[in-house]
């Protein structure tokens, strides 16, 4: 969502002194619009089977502004199912990294390298050589735009270490990159952007839900989306469509996403016939809540808590005995779903394990971890000094999704080519541009959507002159979503969609959480394919058409499905561990060379051979069958005077 | 003739927009803190309102202000007891008075200028990278 307000930045000075252009054909339409006085006088619950359609011409849905001259602009409208401030990113209290070098030499091309090798080399490296590029201009961007970033001495911006960042190439030790506001530097993202973007006349559509993209000849020519307040669909011609929906953490048990969180965007491109990709890597962290999702920080194992399962065992002694509670996330958590496996869960359905803090003094705890008492009172119920805190491993980041090329662009791959889809792009966690490639580092989300959402507002300037004309719309496009809609809100099956979504929540937390074999996986295809053939049997309850949020959770639950199958399956078939997709059965990188050892005498693996690729999966959504096809990785930057590329290494740090 | 129901809500409408007009400091906690008042308030208010805007009973409300303004305290206390705000069931989520009002877990800084990193607008309490991941209140924010 921040990514969408990032492309309505100013990119220049000059005011524009002119209004921006109406709509077009929006002043005949106004009477069927909801009136500025709220509902329609007649909006009432009515048993018709479809209400009024609306369409609305906009030119051009991104608004910007020309860096160089006084232009009109473009006619934007932000169609979005929370009102802009509400979005996910606002949870998002990291920092963002930027190499200004503040607090110590340093250069963009450092980070780039720091970048890369997060990304277990999967990512792209001309998007990451262009965020990492534009990272520190952004950020001075951002804080021109009043975003209050803490501050040194000497009032330049505080940079702190943090999210692996390293100085030279890995060799100059700690980088301190990460710059914040207070301990709230997404909430504070998001009200900055938000208000720069209500200087333009842009429109927007709060609390209307977006069911599909209007597709015709491979080409996206807008959006269908429902009004939640009133029931009216109103289809958004235009020529540009931005998508920057977010993740779909809603997809496992536990998350820490928001309930909003469900991969609408993603969704939508699949409906649309166009791939996703890398969606089986997502970011777990160990110790989350249970059911409330909140993460219990590793300082809390640092300062001598430790796990421990039904039997009251300190059972991280036997996975690492030497590291123990303080081995690397991937092995706790691994650990941990081991045990809830093996049957050594807690609580009444054993799905998950305690971390005990009792047993340390507890000034000790109020000195070193203030607020944990609090945190755990709030989120888990319990006195963190008399009971242990239930916790399992949680999904916190989605690092694929829609993908794009370094431009924000969206893409598909034909015949071993790129092609870009005309009309659409795509940033933010709902964007695979891909800059986080196999694991995301800490900090480089908020930057992620700020310099892809800028990128996608550019390339929208570049090739879009304010003012053209719509190419024409089938009077029947968008008739599928209809139907669809339609089915549900009179679906009269024998499941409740809660159910379902539970169903699809369980399983994937068993089956495609952290740990992943062969057997599990391929049993959790199974029974994904099980709970999605379930879908026919939904039942609904509300039939009317105001604030039906029965129909909305069954439309978002289609959503999350899609998104489950796809992650499950793509899981199943990458065969390696790579970044955070980890496997027992297959615990090594597999890439062309072996980069542990020399590459001379070394033959080089064919493409099918290795996986060093993106996968780009497609769904049937009748069937819900998953189809996998892979993409290579951009291992050349953009400029490699400027910036040369890193050749693959074997990642440890 | 006014029935003893009706005169009563009628006294309780004024005493309301007494505590209101005369007592703002106070009944803006309470707005906070009852949410059934609050109503109570709103409703009187928008009535209140709905009647200056007509022109009436401008001068009546005025001198109901004054007479009734002996009879706050009294009244208020009387009042108090019902209306106060039902402990949940658990008693778990409610916090003494003087704990909601203090963040004494992270005090704020002198001049919000952290003393050893010299940060100004940082974020408040122990640095939140000290372990690794980005920390807040025990909570894990960003690894």
């Amino acid at each position: 969502m921040a990514a969408v307000c990032a492309a309505f930045r100013v990119l220049g000075r000059n005011i524009v002194s002119s209004k921006a252009l109406p709509a077009v054909c929006q002043a005949s339409n106004r009477k069927l619009h909801f009136s500025i006085y709220g509902k329609k006088g007649d909006a009432k619950v009515s048993d018709d089977r479809l209400v009024a359609l609306c369409d609305h011409c906009v030119v051009g849905i991104c608004l910007l502004r020309s860096p160089l001259s006084i232009q009109p602009v473009f006619n934007t409208a932000c169609v979005t199912k929370l009102f802009p401030t509400r979005s996910h990113t606002v949870a998002a209290q990291g920092g963002i990294n930027a190499a200004l070098g503040n607090m110590e030499e340093d250069d963009w091309r450092w980070h780039f390298y720091d970048t890369v090798k997060g990304s277990d080399w999967l990512g792209d490296q001309d998007a990451i050589h262009y965020m990492t590029e534009q990272a520190p201009a952004a950020v001075v961007e951002l804080e021109n735009f009043g975003m209050p970033f803490s501050r040194t001495e000497e009032g330049r911006i505080y940079q702190r270490a943090f999210g692996g960042q390293s100085l030279k190439f890995g060799k100059g030790g700690q980088a301190h990159r990460c710059c914040c506001v207070a301990d709230r530097t997404g909430h504070s993202l998001l009200h900055t952007l938000y208000g720069q973007s209500l200087r333009y006349d842009t429109s927007y559509f709060v609390e209307y839900f977006a069911l599909d993209l209007l597709m015709e000849d491979g080409e996206c020519k807008g959006v269908i989306a429902l009004c939640m307040e009133d029931g009216s669909i109103h289809r958004f011609r235009s020529k540009n469509t931005v998508i920057a929906t977010g993740g779909y953490g809603r997809t496992f048990f536990s998350c820490t996403s928001a309930h909003t969180s469900t991969g609408d965007g993603n969704a939508m491109v699949t409906r649309a016939g166009l791939p996703c990709q890398d969606l089986e890597f997502v970011q777990f962290h160990p110790t989350g809540i249970y059911g409330a999702g909140c993460l219990i920080t590793e300082g809390c194992r640092g300062e001598g808590g430790i796990l421990i399962n039904s039997e009251g065992e300190r059972f991280m002694e036997r996975y690492a005995p030497n590291a123990k509670d303080l081995a690397s996330r991937d092995v706790v958590s691994r650990s941990m779903t081991i045990e809830i496996r093996e049957g050594r869960g807690v609580g009444p359905d054993k799905d998950h394990v305690y971390l005990q803090l009792h047993h340390l003094p507890p000034q000790q705890l109020a000195t070193r971890l203030p607020g944990i008492s609090e945190t755990a009172m709030i989120f888990a119920g319990v006195d963190v000094t008399k009971e242990p805190i239930p916790v399992l491993p949680t999904v916190h980041y989605n690092m694929g999704g829609i993908p794009t090329n370094y431009k924000g662009q969206a893409i598909t791959h034909e015949n071993g080519e790129d092609m870009v889809v005309p009309g659409l792009y795509a940033c933010g966690e709902a964007g695979c541009a891909s800059v986080h490639g196999a694991n995301r580092l800490g900090a480089n989300s908020l930057l992620d959507l700020v310099v892809f959402g800028r990128a996608c507002a550019l390339t929208i300037a570049e090739t879009n002159t304010p003012g053209e004309k719509l190419s024409p719309l089938k009077p029947n496009a968008g008739e599928a979503s209809v139907g669809n809609l339609d089915k549900i809100r009179f679906a009269n099956g024998s499941t409740r969609t809660s159910e379902i979504r539970l169903n699809m929540q369980k399983t994937m937390q068993n089956h495609a959480a952290v740990f992943r074999t062969g057997d599990v996986l391929k049993e959790g295809c199974e029974k994904m394919d099980s709970v999605y053939k379930s879908m026919d049997d939904i039942k609904t309850f509300d039939r009317g058409i105001v604030w039906n949020t029965d129909l909305v959770e069954t439309l978002e639950l289609q959503n999350l499905m899609l998104n489950a199958v796809q992650t499950i399956v793509s899981a199943e078939a990458r065969k390696e561990s790579r970044g955070a997709h980890a496997r027992e059965d297959f615990k090594d990188r597999v890439d062309e060379y072996d980069y542990s050892k020399p590459l001379q005498g070394q033959v080089k693996k064919p493409f099918e051979q290795h996986w060093r690729k993106h996968t780009m999966s497609y769904v049937d959504p009748k069937t819900g069958k998953v189809t996998l096809e892979y993409r290579r990785v951009i291992d050349s930057s953009l400029n490699a005077d400027d910036c040369a590329a890193i050749p693959p290494a074997i990642r440890s740090y | 003739m006014m029935t003893r129901a009706s005169s009563f809500s009628i006294v309780k409408t004024f005493l309301s927009c007494v505590i209101f007009c005369c007592d703002n400091g106070k009944a803006h906690n309470r707005l906070v803190q009852h949410p059934r008042r609050m109503s109570l308030l709103h409703v009187c208010c928008t009535t209140v309102r709905g009647f200056v805007k007509k022109g009436l009973f401008l001068e009546s409300t005025y001198t109901a202000c004054h007479r009734t303004a002996g009879y706050a305290s009294g009244g208020v206390a009387k009042d108090k007891e019902p209306l106060k705000k039902a402990k949940t069931p658990q008693g778990r989520f409610d916090m003494d008075e003087t704990e909601s009002k203090s963040k004494d877990v992270f005090e704020r800084f002198p001049d919000d200028v952290n003393p050893e990193t010299k940060e100004k607008g940082g974020p408040r309490g122990p640095e939140p990278t000290r372990y690794g991941d980005w920390e807040k209140k025990g909570r894990c924010i960003d690894f």
